[in-house]
């Protein structure tokens, strides 16, 4: 929280909406990352190591911007 | 869960009436058969011209609409304008047609199309009434001050001091003012959308990806535009990584900056369309099974669903800016683990309170 906010009790809205956003962006950041694993096999003929990997990459990345999404503050 | 919910309905529904779709299946071959997919799928995506009702059947009936204004650029043959009811019904005009509502020309060549659709022509409403809604609020602050609020701006006060105290105050800190046009703007744009969309006749504007992918893009750029070198600092040297994880943690986070937006506009798609998806697939069931038995159930659950949906024009309105102004308030905010790295200064230790 910045130092001239008034009040230091932590926002109520925010918390319901933080985790709102969370599935949403799990989902995203998984198909984004599975879309571009597609398009690198297809690409460059890795079948099927580009989608396997990057849908693993994209488990993990989700995971890490979860958790510190709800964990910062 | 929604589709769910309708499959289920369904399936109760068959027990209840199983002795009516036989005669109805037969009777139905004859005429066009009742396509609800094609009608629901119709009846949420944009249109170059504004159908409200057909009287008679689809083939001679009479249909109800607002022919629009058809833009259409061929680098050959440049501009053309003309009323959209000159394509009606599958005709040729200019060497244009509609094919599945695509603008494309008899010959095959490339057409850029800027025509009024429906949605575009649903977007400068509601920016009328924005602007006319808006400028009467406005024009009460200049003549009243902070006197009592009267009329329209009475009802519109509590809304913008809500997402002033409760949303950008809280989410942004202490900048938040500069932020505040364009939340309040993307707060009203998508709640009156989302009210026009569940109007009958209405456009399915909020519920248009290309409409929702703006409205994020604009969040993106405003977010990045706005970010202090702590935001960068967090993402390029993530405080309490190792070194060697950085060429990892990197993309990672690079790939957050992109999804949040992502994730906003598709959020706001999805609960719109799904949202009409329901209602018209409960209306289509009268006409699946061919029965008016039905009607009274499939109107409760209808008007339930549309109820429901004013819940949440306004819900997701809300979540929207709430969110947009979080991931400002993450790009603006004087980050507390300056004492990691950067070694505090500039009040740090008083802010690390927690």
């Amino acid at each position: 929280m910045a130092v001239s906010t008034p009040d230091p009790q932590p926002p109520r809205g925010s918390n319901f909406a933080r985790f709102m956003g969370v599935g949403f962006q799990m989902l995203a950041t998984i198909g984004a990352c599975t879309w571009l694993g597609l398009w690198l096999d297809k690409r460059f003929g890795l079948e099927p190591w580009g989608t396997v990997g990057l849908t693993l990459f994209g488990v993990f990345a989700a995971m890490y911007l979860v958790i510190r999404e709800v964990s910062e503050k | 869960m929604k589709r769910l919910l309708v499959a289920i309905f369904c399936f109760l529904s068959v027990a209840a009436y199983a002795n009516e779709p036989a005669a109805t299946t037969a009777e139905a071959t004859d005429k066009e058969a009742f396509s609800p997919g094609e009608m629901i799928l119709h009846h949420i995506g944009d249109s170059h011209e504004w159908h409200f009702a057909t009287i008679g059947d689809e083939a001679h009936g009479t249909h109800l609409t607002i022919p629009l204004p058809v833009i259409a650029y061929r680098p050959a043959q440049g501009l053309s304008v003309f009323s959209s009811s000159q394509l009606a019904e599958g005709k040729v005009y200019d060497g244009l047609k509609l094919e599945h509502e695509h603008l494309v020309a008899e010959d095959g060549s490339k057409v850029y199309d800027f025509s009024i659709t429906k949605n575009v022509a649903s977007l400068m409403l509601s920016a009328a009434l924005l602007l006319v809604v808006f400028t009467a609020v406005a024009r009460g602050y200049a003549k009243r001050g902070t006197g009592a609020p009267k009329g329209i701006q009475s009802f519109f006060e509590p809304i913008i001091v809500f997402i002033r105290d409760e949303v950008a105050k809280k989410s942004i800190g202490p900048k938040y003012e500069r932020y505040m046009p364009y939340l309040l703007t993307v707060f009203f744009f998508i709640w009156f959308n989302n009210l026009m969309g569940l109007m009958p006749g209405g456009a399915n504007l909020t519920g248009n990806i290309a409409v929702t992918l703006t409205l994020a893009v604009l969040t993106l750029l405003i977010t990045l535009f706005s970010s202090n070198k702590n935001y960068w600092h967090h993402i390029f040297a993530t405080p309490g990584v190792p070194k060697a994880l950085l060429p990892i943690m990197i993309p990672v986070e690079l790939i957050g900056i992109v999804v949040k937006p992502f994730s906003l506009m598709v959020r706001l798609f999805a609960n719109i369309t799904a949202g009409h998806i329901v209602i018209l697939s409960f209306i289509s069931l009268i006409f699946i099974f061919g029965s008016v038995t039905v009607a009274p159930v499939t109107l409760a659950f209808g008007l339930f669903i549309n109820m429901l949906e004013l819940l949440v024009a306004i819900l997701q309105a809300y979540i929207f800016t709430l969110l947009t102004a979080m991931y400002i308030g993450g790009a603006v905010e004087e980050h507390h683990d300056a004492d990691y790295q950067m070694g505090g200064g500039d009040g740090a230790d008083t802010a690390h309170t927690h």
